[in-house]
Order: C-alpha cells, then sequence, then structure tokens
C-alpha cells in the first residue's frame, strides 16, 4: 500500500485508541485507586516522521506492524509518579479532539479513494 | 499555530480555571477551621510552573506548562476561645485569615473563563469540523 494511505490508517487507528482510553477513563471516573490512562504514541509517530523523511526506507513492514493490538500495548498510566484521579473535562475534551482528527481523517480517506476511482473508471 | 495547538490551550484554559475555582472553593471551606497551634495557616493557590528545567529552555517539553495547587502559608486570624481544644497557651485560636470577597470574586470569574474556554474549545471544533466541507460542494 502506498506511503499515504498507510499512514492515514495508522492516524486513523491512533485516534480510536485515543478515543477509546479516554472513553475508558471516564467510564471508570468513581473507580477508586483508578489512575487516569493514557496511550503512548511515540514509537508510532517517530515511524511516521522516518517514513515521511525518508520514504525509500518504509518498505520493511514495520509501519504496517503497527496494528490496533500494537498500539492497546503501549496504554500505561498517565501520571506514574503522582496521583492522577480522572478529570472528566479532561477526558470529554480528548474525546472530542481524537473525534475532531478521526472525521478529518476519514474525510482525507475518502477523497484520496475518490480521486483512486476518478482514475480508474473517467467519472466519479 | 495548528489546531491541536489551539485546542491544548483550550484544555490549558479548562483545566486551569478548574483548578482556580477549585482553591476558592478550599479556602472557603477551611474559613473557620482551626490550625494547629505552632503551625502557620494555609491556603489554596492554583500556580503555573511555567518551567525552568533544562529540556523547556530546549522546546523540547511536551507537557511543559502543567498548572497544579500549591498550599501557600497565610496570615492567620486570632480569636480568643480557651475552650477550643486547638486554642494554644494564651487561649488563643488561630484560623486562616481568608478575603471572602476576594475568594468569592475569584469563584464567579473562574466560573466565567471557564465557560468562555468552554465556548472557545466548541468553536473551533465546529471551525475544524467545517473546515472538511472545503471544496466538497453542498
Amino acid at each position: 500500500m502506498d506511503l499515504t494511505t498507510e499512514a492515514i490508517r495508522l492516524a486513523l487507528h491512533m485516534s480510536r485508541l485515543r478515543a477509546e482510553v479516554a472513553s475508558e477513563n471516564i467510564a471508570h471516573v468513581d473507580v477508586p485507586g483508578y489512575r487516569t490512562q493514557r496511550a503512548d504514541f511515540s514509537e508510532a509517530l517517530g515511524l511516521l516522521h522516518e517514513a515521511a523523511m525518508q520514504p525509500s526506507t518504509t518498505g520493511d513492514g514495520r509501519l504496517e506492524g503497527m496494528t490496533p493490538s500494537v498500539l492497546r500495548d503501549t496504554v500505561h498510566v498517565a501520571d506514574a509518579a503522582g496521583e492522577a484521579p480522572v478529570r472528566l473535562d479532561g477526558e470529554v475534551a480528548e474525546l472530542e479532539t481524537a473525534n475532531v482528527d478521526f472525521q478529518s481523517l476519514t474525510t482525507v480517506m475518502s477523497r484520496r479513494f475518490a480521486l483512486m476511482q476518478l482514475a480508474m473508471t473517467g467519472r466519479s | 499555530m495548528s489546531v491541536d495547538a489551539i485546542f491544548a490551550a483550550s484544555r490549558f484554559g479548562l483545566e486551569f480555571e478548574r483548578l482556580r475555582l477549585e482553591a476558592a472553593t478550599s479556602n472557603i471551606a477551611v474559613a473557620n477551621t482551626p490550625t494547629a497551634p505552632g503551625r502557620p495557616a494555609q491556603l489554596m493557590r492554583a500556580v503555573v510552573n511555567y518551567g525552568d528545567g533544562f529540556d523547556t529552555i530546549l522546546g523540547e517539553a511536551d507537557t511543559a506548562m502543567q498548572p497544579s495547587l500549591v498550599a501557600i502559608n497565610a496570615p492567620g486570624r486570632e480569636v480568643h476561645d480557651a475552650s477550643d481544644p486547638m486554642a494554644d497557651k494564651n487561649g488563643m485560636v488561630t484560623y486562616p485569615k481568608v478575603d471572602l470577597v476576594q475568594e468569592m470574586s475569584t469563584l464567579t470569574d473562574a466560573e466565567r473563563a471557564y465557560e468562555a474556554n468552554v465556548r472557545a474549545f466548541n468553536t473551533l471544533r465546529g471551525m475544524a469540523l467545517h473546515s472538511l466541507d472545503i471544496g466538497s460542494g453542498t
């Protein structure tokens, strides 16, 4: 798959996971001792950055290896040192930003596919 | 300034205003609670750590500014009440000197600012979603 589609796929997974983690935090807001969870996208972002800088090195399947379950494993306690209780407004804001990102990415993806369809059929 | 940065600014504002509200509420709550003899009266205040760390100076820190609540020493208000168990040897009980007028205006101010931040967040969200309609012809 080409780089742009692959990058959008990964970004879609990332915003979906952000929304999922925020929902879990909201669901656990009254559980005693629960601490805010966050996903860590540094590895995926590093791969994306590397792919953008050197497109020739992206054929080794590392970008494709970033499946939802791999991303899921990066979820960890947000503030390892101190107590980080769930803050409802922050989680709702996280949910909303993930939502905006997801909608932007799906729009870009569908326009891209419309372009491909136009190229194949000659009409959109 | 990217859209994400503006969202982050709004979320920072939300968190800071919530902490200000929390601090004012806590100060009002302890206004009539005596402090232990020999210890300074303490009031809460919301502060922002503007960050003078190494990575902040280099611009590498992604969470440079994190608002937090700190307890600051406050002047006390002494009342003579020898029957109170918290009284010192002179029979004086110390309460934190809370300026109720200031705390109430902080409360109202923080609430208004919180609403403004929510409005700004929603406006930006609407703009970001509307921008997806550019060129779609509807």
